[in-house]
């Protein structure tokens, strides 16, 4: 009677938890199977392989009609219902069973109801990676553009739940240009980035210290550019460059970003001094993109012959991978040059980069020039450096541009980004490497709603960076530094 | 009795300062209205709407933007702006009567027509007259609520609806608790300083969000900075409703002293004065220039291009003016035609870009237009890009010029992406759901006259636009020598460099310079003249006509005239104002 008179009287109440626990446990009586994947499913996410500590990997099918999802690991399941189109996982099981399928895969089966009967589509497959990846990615959010931008900033987002948060915005600099961001090793309590126009100058994070660097010396034609740090944290590889842009007139690139002089120098964070080696400061020679091996010992950076007349020639602009000992006892940049790859006269490589645990180097392999961002056949390229063997990295690439990448600390993982959705907004997709050094099918960073969320996001992501852990720094701090500190002159040490 | 007359006439009143305030904001801002129209798109889509609503003033912009994006509508943005600031007044008056008593009226709309007067500013934001009404509604709130309660609910009340307010509306939460505070130390003067708790609660929400990095400075968490431009510094005007409002308050407050009826009278004559002063200086406000460009953006806007060519601008020599000028007569075909009917000086005059213009918004939309206008796809994209994200909410007619040039390209995929978000727009999802046929479909494409135009205009050899125009035009020719408004660029880039080699080589060998009669232009017709004067048989196969020999033959008749007896070749040769001989003899470029 008591139970009764509760029932009548919270029957809203309990009509919607019954809902919902229907929602969640339901099992449909399913009449049939559709064969091939999920109709209009965004983003595909079968037969990825994900880390253990991936966010609900959420995923929409076209139709408004009545949809479920069955989520099965090795020793449990779960079912997601959907109305709309849009599967959102819960993130707690979805956790649970991410655990439970480590080292395996989960299955993924969508029943969609049609004309009141439940049809299956084949499940697909999710393969559970036994590794993490570093559970923060950090990267810029830029208007995909040509001169003008309003807001711009570094954010991190969380990889294990859908949670973004700035890193620095604009905004506390007058809006001015905000780049470059680099850390030490995923480190994310050590990091450098650059502010051009208004404020400019180089912010760099040592902990809890912020310090503003001026880092236009005498001997080097710009102010430091593309930054790599020295693993053991005392220097940091960088470029200069004299940079141009331009629009193409009738080129499904739409823009050309080229330099006409660039060098590579070092800095060192502790003597506030940039140096390098005449061999990377030469005038014949267009040398850029600074990479550190994972032992400090060698410096693998991008070199073309220099070119003339630009922009009129810039399709001659071809980089070639090059290699230079490092010693970071003395601080010093060795004179021998190796080239690990001749890009010929038909490609170029840049944004090298070496696994953490030293055996593979990944680069970005296009046409012509350097900036392979607005290079629609700018693909990711791997080097073993045992035996020097190099190869297309064709699982992770698409036909769109393939290009700036970064390894989670533990080498199974890269981020790198693409234009694979729509040709122009640079999306984050993740590869999982496996022991022999092969890549597997990538998958989209994950979103709540994805197909709305990237359809309505007007924003790149732009320098994608794992990172161990949260970036915590001062972004007040960092303002006000940058807004009244006169900053610190780097200093240019000559090597004789 | 004197109560309810009180009230009607009040209510009168207020309706003819309304109407009046209308009057006056349509005359002196409804080009103004149409920019910050163009300032903003304001998506219907709940996500994007609740992240506004999330952010501190987010329910102040999300109000702002909703009303804004009527005032595409005419008059709509001096209707909404003149009922909002009557609204604004009347919740004043009614927290203000029961002190101010006749005087309350008047009193009320000292703050509200500074703020319209402020509107004037295209760098105030909207949001910023938004959250002024949301101040006062919140004001009437807390004397309805307040009334004959103890001083700690009161206090309680005051901090609660602040940090509200702060919420939904921003840095208006900190007038609102200095208003209170003024109220609070006259309810209870001897615990005075309780009645700062208000203003110190926000004074710390501000400071926690500059701590915290969500704003550069204090000015933008507790001041009216909050509601302009950020990089520029407002005037002491837009500062001047802000410091009005505690100030009608305070003399509210004070008048409960003074019970003397002359006193009362004499109040309301001065706020009636101070009032009207007010309400018939906000036309003054306006600069008048940029008004102009205003008022010429909205009708490139509105294509509509005779009331550029007739409006009180076209004798200035302005390089903005005259590219708008030169917009305008090559959209109604008659560029070449018309050229010289209107000041020129240059090549600037048809395009004035340079870096610094490169980055000015106002700018790049205007090279947009031009650009799209030559036939030239890759800089009008470029252009109408910038201005769409170097605005802070967006520029609904370049996205809508993003989508035409994506779909010239082919680039489907983004021009689906802008379609769909302005598919959620309320004033163009018709037009961008109409797109949807041209996706995927390249013959749709080239068979729409304005679409088609433009890809048929598309290089085969791809070369750095946008840094030549005349290199661009020449290209563009070479692809589609058709392309009639490219031509007329082209060869008015010429003329107004007076380049005489590069027009012969024009005539002597490009076919589109003659039409399908065979006929030369005549303002081509005027260049044979002045590099062969003396051959008239050449003169004669280029298509030269008796008449412009006549004409040419009274021309030189004349500058001989000039030159002998001396005087103003504007007056004494102003038959011949509208040739080429003309500009070429008499304006230094």
């Amino acid at each position: 009677m008591v139970v009764m008179s509760i029932f009548k009287k919270h029957f809203p109440l309990v009509a919607v938890l019954t809902a919902i626990l229907i929602s969640c446990t339901s099992k449909v009586e399913v009449s049939g199977t559709i064969e091939g994947l999920p109709q209009g499913m965004f983003p595909d996410y079968s037969d990825v392989t994900v880390p253990c500590n991936i966010a609900p990997l959420d995923f929409e099918i076209s139709g408004d009609g009545n949809a479920l999802l069955t989520i099965t690991s090795p020793s449990s399941n779960m079912t997601v219902k959907t109305g709309k189109g849009t599967f959102r996982i819960p993130i707690r099981r979805w956790k649970r069973l991410l655990t439970d399928a480590r080292g395996s895969a989960l299955e993924f089966t969508v029943s969609v109801r049609q004309e009141g009967k439940w049809f299956s589509y084949n499940p697909f497959r999710v393969n559970v990676s036994e590794d993490e990846a570093d559970p923060y990615v950090v990267y810029r959010l830029i208007a995909p553009g040509y001169g003008l931008w309003n807001k711009m900033g570094l954010y991190q987002r969380n990889i294990t739940s859908f949670k973004q948060t700035p890193v620095y915005e604009n905004r506390l600099t007058d809006y001015n240009c905000v780049n470059c961001h680099s850390f030490r090793m995923q480190d994310p309590g050590r990091m450098v980035f650059h502010m051009r126009a208004k404020h400019g100058g180089t912010v760099y994070v040592d902990g809890d210290d912020v310090e503003k660097l001026n880092t236009k010396t005498e001997k080097t034609i710009s102010n430091l550019v593309y930054p790599y740090w020295h693993p053991e944290g005392r220097y940091i590889a960088f470029s200069v460059n004299s940079t141009l842009q331009a629009f193409h007139a009738a080129d499904p690139n739409r823009i050309e970003v080229f330099d006409s002089a660039s060098d590579v120098v070092v800095m060192d964070t502790q003597t506030k001094e940039v140096f390098s080696n005449p061999n990377l400061m030469r005038d014949d020679a267009f040398e850029t993109f600074p990479t550190f091996s994972p032992d400090g010992r060698s410096l693998y950076f991008c070199s073309a012959p220099a070119v003339e007349l630009m922009p009129e020639e810039y399709r001659k602009a071809h980089y070639n991978l090059c290699r230079v000992d490092f010693d970071p006892e003395s601080g010093t940049v060795g004179s021998k040059i190796d080239t690990l790859f001749h890009a010929g006269d038909s490609a170029s490589v840049s944004f090298p980069r070496v696994s953490p645990d030293g055996k593979e180097l990944v680069f970005t392999k296009h046409g012509f020039g350097n900036f392979s961002i607005w290079h629609r056949d700018s693909d990711l390229y791997s080097v073993n450096l045992s035996d020097g063997t190099v190869r297309s990295m064709s699982e992770a690439n698409s036909s769109e541009v393939d290009s700036y990448h970064s390894w989670s600390s533990n080498s199974r993982f890269m981020v790198f980004s693409s234009r694979r959705i729509d040709g122009l907004y640079t999306r984050l997709y993740m590869t999982y490497i496996d022991e022999n050094g092969l890549e597997h099918k990538p998958f989209l960073l994950p979103q709540r709603s994805p197909k709305s969320f990237y359809e309505s996001l007007m924003f790149s992501y732009n320098i994608p960076e794992f990172v161990k852990g949260k970036v915590k720094v001062d972004r007040q701090k960092i303002g006000k530094t940058m807004r009244e500190s006169p900053g610190t002159d780097l200093k240019f040490r000559s090597s004789d | 009795m004197r109560k309810q007359w009180l009230n009607i006439a009040g209510g009168a009143g207020a309706l003819i300062l309304g109407v009046i305030s209308l009057v006056l904001l349509e005359r002196s801002q409804a080009f103004a209205f149409f920019y910050r129209e163009q300032n903003q798109i304001f998506l219907l889509d709940w996500k994007d709407i609740l992240s506004k609503l999330m952010s501190p003033g987010g329910f102040a912009l999300v109000l702002c933007q909703c009303s804004v994006q009527f005032f595409k509508i005419p008059h709509m943005g001096a209707l909404l702006t003149a009922l909002l600031g009557l609204l604004t007044a009347l919740l004043l008056w009614k927290s203000l009567k029961d002190k101010a008593s006749i005087a309350a009226l008047p009193l009320g709309f000292i703050p509200v027509f500074l703020q319209e007067g402020a509107l004037s500013d295209t760098f105030f934001f909207y949001n910023g007259f938004v959250a002024f009404f949301l101040a006062a509604l919140f004001l009437w709130l807390y004397s309805m609520l307040s009334s004959e309660k103890t001083n700690r609910f009161r206090i309680i009340l005051g901090t609660a609806m602040a940090l509200a307010l702060y919420f939904i509306a921003g840095p208006i939460a900190f007038l609102f608790a200095i208003c209170l505070a003024i109220i609070d130390v006259f309810t209870d003067r001897k615990h005075w300083y309780l009645a700062m708790i208000p203003a110190m609660s926000i004074v710390i929400c501000g400071w926690l969000r500059m701590r915290l990095g969500f704003i550069q400075d204090m000015r933008l968490a507790l001041f009216q900075n909050g509601y302009y431009e950020p990089l520029l510094k407002p005037n002491a005007y837009i500062h001047s409703s802000w410091i009005a409002l505690p100030i009608v308050i305070l003399v509210s407050e004070c008048t409960r002293f003074i019970k003397a009826k002359w006193f009362e009278v004499a109040l309301a004559c001065v706020a009636v004065v101070v009032s009207l002063a007010v309400l018939f200086r906000i036309p003054k406000h306006i600069d008048k220039k940029y008004y102009d460009s205003l008022r010429l953006s909205h009708y490139i806007n509105e294509e509509d291009w005779d009331s550029i060519l007739s409006d009180r601008t076209t004798t200035h020599m302005n390089y903005i003016l005259m590219n708008i000028r030169n917009l305008a007569l090559s959209k109604k075909g008659l560029l070449l035609d018309r050229l010289f009917d209107y000041p020129q000086k240059g090549i600037l005059s048809l395009l004035a870009e340079n870096e610094q213009s490169n980055q000015n918004t106002d700018m790049t939309v205007l090279h947009s237009h031009i650009h799209f206008a030559m036939g030239n796809t890759a800089p009008a994209q470029n252009k109408a890009f910038d201005s769409s994200v170097g605005i802070h909410y967006g520029n609904p007619y370049m996205i809508m010029r993003l989508i035409k040039t994506n779909l010239v390209w082919g680039a489907w995929d983004v021009a689906e992406k802008y379609i769909s978000m302005m598919e959620k727009t309320l004033f163009y999802k018709g037009q961008a759901h109409e797109f949807r046929r041209f996706l995927n479909d390249d013959e749709a494409v080239l068979a729409d006259p304005e679409l088609g135009r433009l890809r048929r205009g598309l290089t085969k050899m791809d070369y750095f636009s946008g840094m030549n125009p005349l290199a661009d035009l020449e290209l563009i020719l070479a692809t589609d020598p058709s392309d009639k408004a490219a031509r007329d660029y082209y060869v008015s880039f010429m003329l107004l460099a007076k380049d005489i080699e590069g027009l012969r080589h024009y005539i002597e060998n490009v076919p589109e310079a003659y039409d399908e009669h065979g006929d030369l232009h005549p303002r081509l017709q005027e260049v044979v003249l002045i590099y062969a004067e003396g051959d008239k048989d050449y003169c004669k196969a280029h298509g030269v006509t008796d008449e412009t020999l006549n004409r040419y033959e009274a021309f030189r008749k004349q500058y001989i005239s000039l030159k002998t007896n001396g005087g103003n070749p504007s007056s004494v040769m102003k038959s011949f104002s509208g040739t080429f001989w003309y500009y070429y003899m008499f304006i230094n470029r």
